[in-house]
């Protein structure tokens, strides 16, 4: 076995991720009674939904449909639906409504989404703000789930994002079914120690007073809802994740809309980690070095996996035409390890999720095929960042 | 609800039973990827040890009796034998390229390539056999142009049928030194085409162009 710098490089990635990967199991096995556990908080506190649209005529009836069906006191919630300068008939879909909880806000565009988020926040008179997509529709009993994970220290909590459901989504809908279900049962994982990192924009709910102490949406970032949940951790604040706050949303039905929205996604949050570069430090415990040092890592290590990946590709012929056992060498047996872990956790989060749709090919399609999918998509968003090309929302 | 801040802990203990438990899951899959290399090597080293027995009988057979009738025996042998050895000697390159070569390996597949290399002389001479045996020495050590070199040979190979017998003087093995004091090697790339030294590079073509001529 031959150690050059790229090997070792290879190797040192493969430690981290096997670091990360049984860190995540270890942080179940010891939260395992209180992963499942509902909010116990009796907290009903007056809530305003803002609702950021643009262009949004076809959906956004059934989103205030769905909010308007939810199980919460109707004197104590109001829907802010924030047009944000629609040159379609949103507006006048808002306006058939005739509940007096619905609010039809009217702004020019500014560009993203953040600019209507906090001009339905200025708006607000709710102690607590729950943001929700226009093309996302809420379950039942979705806010009051939420709000019961308030506590004194948590200024934010996350819901349970899944996939709309239809009968015919298609493969890739299908792997980002499963993608979200993980991701649901990662960030309850995460939370248990602290480090949840993003309040996706379907829907998160956050205590008013934290807008009033450390700012509202940051309308420079193309990832404001990652932005906004690194904010609330460098003051302090504890995030929760809530994973039977369910809303469904929409996600990309092909490989060009998926590649476009993860290449935006993961240049928006590598420069948010860069920007927090700074909570790398103990006085943040867990978020800041594990959560943290990951989440940097991961942009550095990239770097090099792609020059290790660049590499390799120039053996791939080769190897077609040797003895596959002749190429096996102990990182392939680490990889495989490693893959086996990456199945197991996933089962374990589809189990824990209760999750009975996903079939067992999905669960290795996603293992095997997406997660590297993803990976690809993070090597062109490093590539486009350190090229400097704009981004646009 | 008034808000608070929270209090931030490090999980020290969590993170030192990750690290041990991922220190053995990686150790043992390092010692696994090892014994697999292992078995590997010593698959090759069986196969090299295989062939050359079957060269040593053919040798033993070639003494015994050189009639015409055993001449053509002789040659299949040779041929069968000749593309085994070939495919080995890829497998052992591709190896060494990719992840590196026990060099005893490498120094018992040379002596194959040796006794190759004699044996083939032998027939060519008792037999009338007209093979074209090409010997290619080679360095990492100050020889940019090998690796372009093995090139050329690999393609005059196909497009010839000559026997191409590359031998790596950085290994140590005695019958290789002995054979290049034959040809009085001293610089590389050098490559000995039925018996005439060339010591500098030379291309497909003009190989190909020598072994017919």
């Amino acid at each position: 076995m031959i150690l050059g710098p790229l090997r070792i490089a290879e190797y040192v990635m493969m430690f981290s991720v096997l670091f990360f990967t049984v860190v995540m199991l270890l942080i179940y096995l010891r939260n395992r009674e209180k992963i499942m556990r509902l909010g116990q908080k009796r907290y009903e506190p007056t809530v305003s939904v803002i609702i950021p649209a643009y262009n949004e005529e076809e959906t956004i009836k059934k989103t205030i449909d769905s909010l308007l069906e939810v199980d919460y006191p109707k004197s104590k919630i109001e829907i802010l639906v924030v047009d944000d300068g629609s040159m379609d008939r949103t507006a006048d879909v808002v306006r058939s409504f005739k509940d007096k909880r619905v609010v039809l806000l009217q702004k020019k565009n500014e560009g993203n989404a953040a600019f209507a988020k906090n001009y339905g926040i200025g708006h607000s008179k709710g102690e607590v703000i729950i943001t929700l997509d226009a093309d996302s529709w809420v379950a039942k009993d979705a806010i009051k789930k939420l709000l019961a994970h308030f506590d004194d220290d948590v200024a934010a909590v996350t819901s349970a994002v899944k996939v709309r459901e239809r009968g015919d989504l298609n493969f890739l809908e299908r792997l980002q079914r499963v993608e979200y279900l993980f991701t649901i049962f990662n960030r309850r994982l995460f939370a248990m120690i602290n480090g949840v990192y993003v309040t996706p924009g379907p829907l998160s709910a956050f205590r008013k007073a934290v807008f009033d102490e450390i700012g509202v949406f940051d309308t420079s970032t193309i990832m404001e809802d990652q932005e906004i949940a690194l904010r609330i951790q460098s003051a302090n604040y504890r995030i929760e994740s809530c994973m039977d706050a369910v809303v469904y949303t929409s996600v990309p039905h092909d490989f060009s809309s998926l590649m476009k929205q993860r290449i935006r996604w993961n240049r928006g949050g590598m420069r948010n980690v860069m920007k927090y570069a700074y909570m790398v430090n103990p006085k943040y415990g867990d978020f800041g070095m594990f959560v943290m040092v990951y989440s940097l890592a991961s942009i550095f290590l990239l770097l090099l996996i792609s020059a290790v990946v660049a590499v390799a590709m120039t053996k791939i012929a080769d190897v077609a035409y040797n003895d596959p056992l002749l190429a096996i060498e102990p990182i392939h047996v680490l990889s495989f390890i490693v893959l086996l872990l990456t199945i197991g956790w996933t089962v374990i989060a589809l189990r824990e999720i209760n999750d009975k749709k996903t079939k067992k090919r999905m669960v290795l399609a996603y293992t095997i095929l997406y997660c590297y999918l993803i990976t690809l998509f993070m090597f062109i968003a490093v590539f486009k960042e350190l090229k400097g090309e704009k981004q646009v929302w | 609800m008034e808000l608070k801040k929270t209090r931030r802990e490090i999980s020290w203990r969590l993170y030192a039973a990750a690290f041990i438990i991922s220190a053995i899951t990686f150790g043992i899959g390092m010692w696994a990827g090892l014994q697999i290399e292992k078995s590997v090597t010593e698959e090759l080293s069986m196969t090299v040890s295989r062939i050359d027995q079957q060269w040593i009988a053919l040798e033993t057979l070639m003494l015994m009796d050189s009639s015409p009738a055993f001449c053509d025996y002789l040659t299949q042998e040779m041929q069968s034998f000749d593309s085994e050895t070939f495919s080995l000697g890829q497998r052992i390159g591709y190896m060494e390229e990719k992840k590196g070569v026990d060099p005893s390996l490498k120094s018992e597949y040379m002596s194959l390539e040796v006794r190759d290399y004699l044996v083939a002389n032998k027939i060519n001479e008792k037999c009338g056999a007209n093979t074209s045996l090409v010997l290619y020495f080679v360095s990492s050590a100050n020889c940019p142009n090998c690796k372009e070199q093995g090139s050329q040979l690999t393609s005059a190979r196909e497009r010839t049928g000559a026997r191409v017998y590359t031998f790596d003087m950085d290994v140590k093995n005695s019958m290789v030194s002995a054979l290049a004091g034959m040809f009085n090697i001293n610089s590389y790339p050098s490559i000995v085409i039925d018996s005439k030294r060339h010591t500098e590079y030379i291309t497909a073509d003009r190989i190909v162009s020598e072994i017919k001529g």
